[in-house]
């Protein structure tokens, strides 16, 4: 029974990676066969949605595949922040990939009537798609920090696949500038972790609350207490890279706006939170935040992802391409999350918690919106926007939901993960940075408002002068229904989340309070 | 249901009611009730009425949701819920005017709500809750607060409540937003949306225990005082009719920011009584004079002094219901105004005297002068100087009878002074009633003589004061005589507004330019270094390619040999080995040198990693 149930837990692991491989790799070679059918491909999305929910609700508590050494091994173990990381990919990978069956629709008969064309086979993108989410499930179970780091490289590595989806010389050049990010980010954790196992000689375990081994932190000597703490600061700087924390955010504004809207949508909405869950992972189930509290690690911390939160929501009311707006905006939103792992306390880390799944919902139905724009009227630039909310309502209705919720009005969810890192920050042990936390999450709140409201506005309210002769797309079916109703599901889940967030918060409360 | 309200958005919201609310909740029903009337023929033949009515009905219900709030956090949502939803109003004409007016009032509404945040925050952090009666029983049982994060907060929440209502350096908005809105919404905005402010301000000063709260008094007096005077001032000057009335309700916030800034110092029912009476008369008053401003705009197409000049001649049923509410506002003895003034001006003449009080004092009655005067300029324009606007249509019967009825309970109070000033001590807000000192300042609101020479000395000073400035300043500074005629002109310079030259360019040009410029250099320095590195350090020897197939010593050698042995005789250039393998090592190098530019960076980073792991281990080991 207990193997059977083993199996289960890593079923979806195994059938996207199959599944995945098998459809990306066999297929005819002739250029004018139509990319995908979308049967096939809903049904393949579907079964790894199913198996993903059979193995958070019926799968075994942990499983040890194969043990490298006495202590490190490839281990997976189901613990709330797995089962919550892993449930939160299956939900955004299944919703985002039935629009994404519909968006690619265009894409693939691009390539087929065009010459120039060159783009990636679109069984490509959604072979790559069902590996990326059963290695995103995977990551999310992973038992020690080493099973972490293999499958963390092998998400970075097959990524990047959705980045050059496109095959211009930008999509290249981006897909190049991620793996580069990605690679010398995982290698700054490679060093830090390394350095751990060394020093300290404990297993790289997740053990809540930090390795015991850790706890003999302080009757070190003052170097090698140094030590710990700078292998500590580069395993979060290293993992930092993939959450596009300051300094290694560069590769995000590159990548995000040169993939296909719903690969942006799930790179923005999902994959960056891995990063996060690797930081989590280091502060609270290796390091302990007992040892981390205080110390200059923790500053630095805090002013970096400070610094990314300002800096990211300024490019972004700075920036004129839309798809590049919402990426900056993603660099901001998700040191939010940081922010409040960076506090370690039990309030800023359930808004921590809180931000990951609400961002993850709000980016997503954002950056599903941009797609759409693109489908219908291949407009790139805020500027170009003028009265597309006539041709495009319900589009920019959700936009406009989501956009409410990430300024943070409430009851849309935004506000109450935001309420709840506010005051975390607060509760800080100096005071001078509660308050400046708190200070820069509402400017940076208020700078949301500047750069994803006048687009509201922009788009609903054209001015006398507009004359609207495209139409309606959505009316005439020039947007799929499919893909509306993607983005209203998610709209109105954003408004439900938040009015209902109470059992998030109960499921959440005794860990968060444990750690 | 209980427990959906407890978990709502996982803080939990509450209702709670009182007198006050519900009579407030009366008024703002039936203002909403005659402005939805009035807008079948103002909002006739106009665009997009389906989004009108959906944030009209919105926003109502978020007003209701604003005054029943029995905590912090409800005020809050429904507050920010009114300002999105209102704000369309302001951007519903979709013309130049309407979408600076509507930008300006979203980007004040959220930017201030964002400061109210700060300040709802600190005290949830503070307290541990933010229900109006919990805060009140953990202020009474009184474990020592710290002053400091409380004064903080109720300065945020100030100003984010500020910003609605109107006062001083935050009014700039106002006058824009209420003139681009059409009528019905300027009506709501002005007699509805802004009072929702002045609630939360009382409501703020009570629960935090700031009443008889020296400094606080203090500041509120003077944002007041400041407040009243420069809206009355720019109010003089406006040539707008639906600015003129905008401005005025900037003028008569500040009137009731100075009867909040009484009650706060002294803590009473008296000054109660003036303040609540101000804000119902402001609702009633405003609500005539907006929907008949309307009424001018639909039927002349125009809001400008000079052409709307003389439409209310022969108009009866127009001109009564102004007339009573410009008399009403300019505190005229008989009318309602006259009341609440007399009452606020009261209130600042029992005060213990000092210097804010004295200044206090002057301006308050040279205000209520002006406020006379700019009504006497709307009036005499539309009413008794002869124009163009003659002959325009007047209003339907059905507008005609809105507007009357609006003006019947503002008459009515009027002409029952003693009925109207005991209005408040039937609506008392239950948060003041726990923390003011004591309740007989009703008993003396009931035993004025209204009409007494002593009572009613302040407003006629007020009036000649009035009326002298009118002939001083408008008939002979602000009428010229052009090409032969009258007209209006507007005397205030073209720099004289501070949103424009002030506000805008700092918050919207300097600030940004400084910080994205600061920010950009850091968003790219990591890629600078790593472009440094590349181009310098690292760059790859670029070694001329070969380009020519069949060149390679190898491929020669393994090709001859391969077509001796398998004894190609017929020569042919495509089958021949020598060929194919060459064509192969070339395909080969290629794939390879991609991948090794690819790959190089990526694995030069990552030996980095190693190489410094390997040093620690090594330093370990030693």
């Amino acid at each position: 029974m207990t193997v059977f149930k083993q199996i289960i837990l890593m079923l979806p692991v195994c059938f996207g990676l199959l599944s995945g491989a098998l459809y990306a790799g066999v297929r005819k070679k002739d250029k004018d066969q139509p990319g995908f059918s979308a049967p096939i491909v809903i049904g393949l999305i579907s079964v790894q949605f199913v198996l993903s929910v059979l193995s958070l609700v019926l799968g075994a508590e942990s499983v040890t595949l194969f043990s490298l050494t006495s202590k490190i091994s490839l281990s997976f173990n189901k613990d709330i922040v797995a089962t919550g990381f892993s449930g939160l990919v299956s939900v955004m990978f299944f919703l985002t990939g039935i629009y994404a069956v519909f968006y690619m629709r265009h894409d693939d008969n691009k390539r087929i009537e065009s010459e120039n064309v060159n783009t990636l086979h679109a069984r490509t993108f959604f072979g790559f798609y069902l590996i990326v989410w059963a290695v995103l499930v995977g990551l999310g179970y992973t038992a020690n920090l080493v099973s972490f780091y293999f499958l963390y490289e092998i998400m970075s590595v097959t990524s990047v696949i959705l980045v050059m989806h496109e095959m211009t010389k930008e999509a290249i050049y981006a897909s190049k500038k991620y793996l580069y990010y990605s690679i010398g980010g995982a290698s700054m954790s490679l060093f830090g972790m390394v350095a751990l196992y060394n020093i300290t000689g404990g297993s790289l375990k997740f053990i809540e609350g930090g390795d015991p081994a850790f706890s003999l932190l302080n009757s070190m000597t003052a170097g090698k207490h140094t030590l710990v703490l700078i292998a500590v600061l580069m395993m979060i700087i290293g993992f930092g890279a993939k959450a596009g924390m300051f300094p290694l955010h560069g590769w995000l504004p590159t990548a995000h706006p040169v993939a296909p809207a719903p690969a942006s949508a799930v790179l923005s909405g999902v994959i960056t939170k891995a990063g996060v869950l690797g930081i989590f992972r280091v502060i609270y189930f290796i390091a302990g935040t007992s040892e981390l509290k205080g110390t200059w690690v923790q500053h630095v911390f805090i002013a970096l992802t400070l610094a990314t939160v300002f800096m990211g929501s300024m490019l972004a009311y700075k920036e004129k391409v839309f798809k590049k707006r919402l990426a900056y905006s993603t660099v901001s939103q998700v040191s939010y999350v940081l922010f409040g792992i960076a506090c370690m306390n039990p309030l800023a880390l359930m808004g921590a918690f809180l931000h990951v799944m609400f961002h993850s919902v709000l980016k997503t139905t954002l950056f599903l919106n941009a797609g759409t724009v693109i489908y219908a009227s291949d407009k790139h630039e805020v500027t170009e926007f003028t009265g597309i909310g006539k041709q495009l309502p319900l589009t920019f209705l959700s936009f406009s939901v989501a956009a409410l919720g990430l300024v943070g009005i409430p009851p849309i969810c935004g506000f109450v993960s935001k309420w709840y890192l506010c005051l975390g920050s607060l509760d800080l042990n100096s005071k001078a940075e509660g308050y400046l936390g708190v200070a820069v999450l509402l400017i940076s709140a208020l700078l949301t408002a500047g750069y994803l409201l006048s687009i509201t506005i922009v788009a609903f309210f054209p001015g006398e002068d507009f004359d609207n002769k495209e139409g309606n797309y959505e009316k005439d079916g020039r947007v799929p229904k499919g893909m509306i109703v993607v983005m209203l599901v998610l709209a109105i889940a954003s408004i439900l989340l938040g009015i209902m967030a109470k059992p998030f918060y109960n499921a959440l409360f005794d860990f968060v309070y444990r750690l | 249901m209980n427990d959906f309200l407890y978990d709502f958005c996982s803080i939990g919201i509450s209702f709670e009611t009182d007198r006050f609310r519900l009579l407030y909740f009366a008024v703002t029903t039936f203002v909403f009730l005659m402005c939805t009337v009035f807008c079948r023929e103002y909002m006739n033949g106009a665009h997009s009425k389906a989004r009108f009515y959906t944030f009209w009905a919105l926003t109502y219900g978020a007003v209701c949701g604003v005054l029943f709030s029995g905590d912090f956090f409800t005020l809050f949502m429904f507050f920010e819920i009114m300002s999105v939803t209102s704000s369309f109003w302001v951007l519903h004409e979709e013309n130049e005017e309407s979408d600076y007016a509507g930008r300006l009032y979203l980007r004040i509404s959220i930017a201030c709500g964002l400061v109210m945040l700060f300040g709802i925050v600190i005290l949830y952090h503070v307290f541990g809750t933010l229900g109006f009666s919990e805060i009140r029983l953990i202020m009474e049982q009184g474990h020592g607060f710290d002053e400091a994060p409380l004064k903080a907060a109720a300065f945020m929440m100030f100003v984010g409540f500020g910003a609605k209502a109107g006062v001083f350096l935050l009014h700039i908005w106002l006058p824009k937003a209420h003139t681009a809105a059409p009528a019905p919404a300027s009506a709501v905005l002005s007699g509805i949306l802004t009072k929702t402010g002045i609630i939360g301000i009382i409501l703020t000063s009570s629960v935090l225990g700031l009443i008889s709260d020296e400094s606080w008094g203090r500041f509120l007096l003077i944002t007041g005082v400041c407040t009243m005077f420069t809206g009355a001032f720019l109010a003089i000057f406006s040539i707008n009719l639906k600015r003129t009335l905008a401005c005025s309700s900037v003028s008569q916030i500040g009137f009731i920011v100075t009867g909040i800034a009484c009650m706060v110092l002294s803590g009473g029912t008296f000054e109660y009584s003036g303040t609540l009476l101000h804000m119902l008369n402001h609702s009633g008053i405003k609500l005539i004079l907006f929907l008949i401003a309307g009424g001018v705009l639909k039927k002349t197409g125009s809001l400008d002094l000079n052409a709307v000049r003389g439409y209310g001649k022969n108009k009866p049923w127009l001109m009564i219901p102004f007339a009573v509410g410009a008399l009403s506002i300019s505190g005229v003895p008989g009318f309602s105004g006259y009341v609440s003034k007399t009452l606020i001006h009261e209130s600042i003449e029992m005060l213990p005297h000092s210097t804010l009080t004295e200044a206090a004092n002057i301006i308050f009655t040279v205000t209520g002068g002006m406020t006379l005067c700019y009504m006497l300029k709307l009036f005499v324009c539309l009413f008794i100087e002869d124009g163009r606007a003659k002959h325009a249509k007047p209003l339907n019967v059905l507008s005609t009878t809105v507007v009357t009825l609006s003006a019947l309970p503002v008459f009515l109070a009027g002409v029952l002074p003693k009925e109207f000033a005991k209005i408040p001590k039937q609506a008392q807000i239950s948060e003041y009633v726990s923390v003011m000192k004591s309740t007989e300042g009703f008993a003396e609101v009931a035993e004025m003589s209204w009409f007494s020479w002593l009572t009613m000395k302040g407003g006629l000073i007020s009036i000649s004061i009035g009326i002298v400035l009118y002939f001083l300043v408008v008939r002979l500074l602000l009428i010229r005589k052009k090409a032969g005629k009258r007209v209006y002109i507007n005397a205030l310079p073209f720099w004289f507004d501070l949103e424009k030259y002030v506000y805008r360019p700092v918050f919207l040009v300097i600030l940004p330019f400084i910080c994205a410029l600061f920010f950009r250099i850091l968003d790219k320095s990591t890629d600078f270094i790593a472009y440094f590195f590349k181009t310098n350090v690292f760059s790859a020897v670029r070694k001329k390619r070969k380009d020519k197939v069949g060149k390679n010593g190898i491929t020669y050698v393994l090709g001859t040999v391969l077509d001796f042995f398998t004894r190609n005789k017929y020569h042919d250039e495509k089958k021949s080995f020598t060929e194919r393998l060459a064509v192969v090592a070339a395909q080969t190098g290629e794939m390879a040198r991609n991948l090794e530019r690819s790959l190089s960076l990526s694995m030069l980073m990552f030996s980095v990693g190693l190489l410094i792991t390997l040093i620690i281990m090594l330093i370990k080991i030693s």
